[in-house]
């Protein structure tokens, strides 16, 4: 896993499958930015994607 | 100079994809580097009918339980921030529709080196234009005017080609935990959720930069 990065705070607006919201809800995210582990990432660059 | 791989989650449907886009594409046009980006699918309503007989409010107010009034209040303020980005959105004329074609047409288009300009194509098309993106005729005519053939994808679209395609960019989404679009990870490290502010993207950016130079 990698090292946690600051968080970046504000939050933004994001569809779900309930509803468009024109916040993110803190029960879908605690931040707006997350960190990959290092195995999502490894996956994502394997796959190109 | 940094090169950035830009892995977008979205969906056609999605109101703040198309205005997270038109953030990212600010905050990207300071950015010297390379940048290849590329779009996976993410179906917020799957089970949405290709045909609905019924305004974009009349499907939120029968399919999510929201009352008319909250519905009027929410694209109403979705409509005013797609207008500071410079979006005409027109929830009058948009023709709510089962998005799942549109992704495998995304796929293809992927295959041909045209999917940025096909997914642009049909989020105008769909927010601003009142197309029906559920509809097979209407996805080839859309995607001519970006260069794709028309046989060559009514093809693939009839023979679900990329149906597997559209299902395992959902079940990474799902397995990464994202619940909602949209979702941008950025050199398969830094995962950004929303349609943030260019300012936020830029800071994103800086980071990877940092990353890539320590």
């Amino acid at each position: 896993m990698n090292e946690p990065l600051e968080i970046i705070t504000g939050e933004a607006p994001i569809c779900t499958d309930d509803v468009c919201l024109p916040a993110i809800p803190e029960s879908h995210l605690s931040s707006a930015l997350v960190d990959l582990s290092e195995d999502e990432a490894a996956h994502l660059n394997d796959n190109g994607a | 100079m940094t090169s950035l791989k830009i892995d977008i989650w979205s969906d056609i449907a999605c109101p703040w994809c198309f205005i997270g886009k038109r953030r990212l594409e600010k905050a990207l046009s300071s950015h010297s580097g390379d940048v290849e980006i590329e779009y996976h699918s993410f179906e917020l309503a799957p089970d949405t009918p290709i045909d609905f007989e019924g305004t974009e409010i009349e499907f939120l107010v029968a399919h999510k339980q929201m009352n008319e009034t909250t519905v009027r209040q929410m694209l109403n303020h979705v409509t005013e921030v797609a207008s500071t980005e410079g979006l005409q959105y027109n929830f009058d004329a948009l023709q709510h529709t089962n998005t799942r074609k549109a992704h495998e047409a995304l796929h293809f288009a992927k295959h041909l080196g045209l999917q940025t300009q096909l997914k642009e194509r049909l989020l105008k098309a769909y927010f601003e234009e009142g197309r029906h993106l559920g509809r097979t005729e209407e996805l080839l005519e859309l995607a001519a005017d970006v260069g794709i053939p028309r046989d060559a994808l009514a093809q693939a679209l009839a023979g679900n080609t990329h149906a597997a395609d559209v299902t395992a960019d959902v079940n990474r989404a799902r397995e990464m935990g994202v619940t909602g679009v949209p979702f941008f990870v950025f050199n398969g490290r830094f995962g950004v959720a929303g349609a943030q502010t260019h300012d936020v993207f830029l800071d994103v950016i800086d980071r990877v930069k940092q990353e890539a130079t320590s």
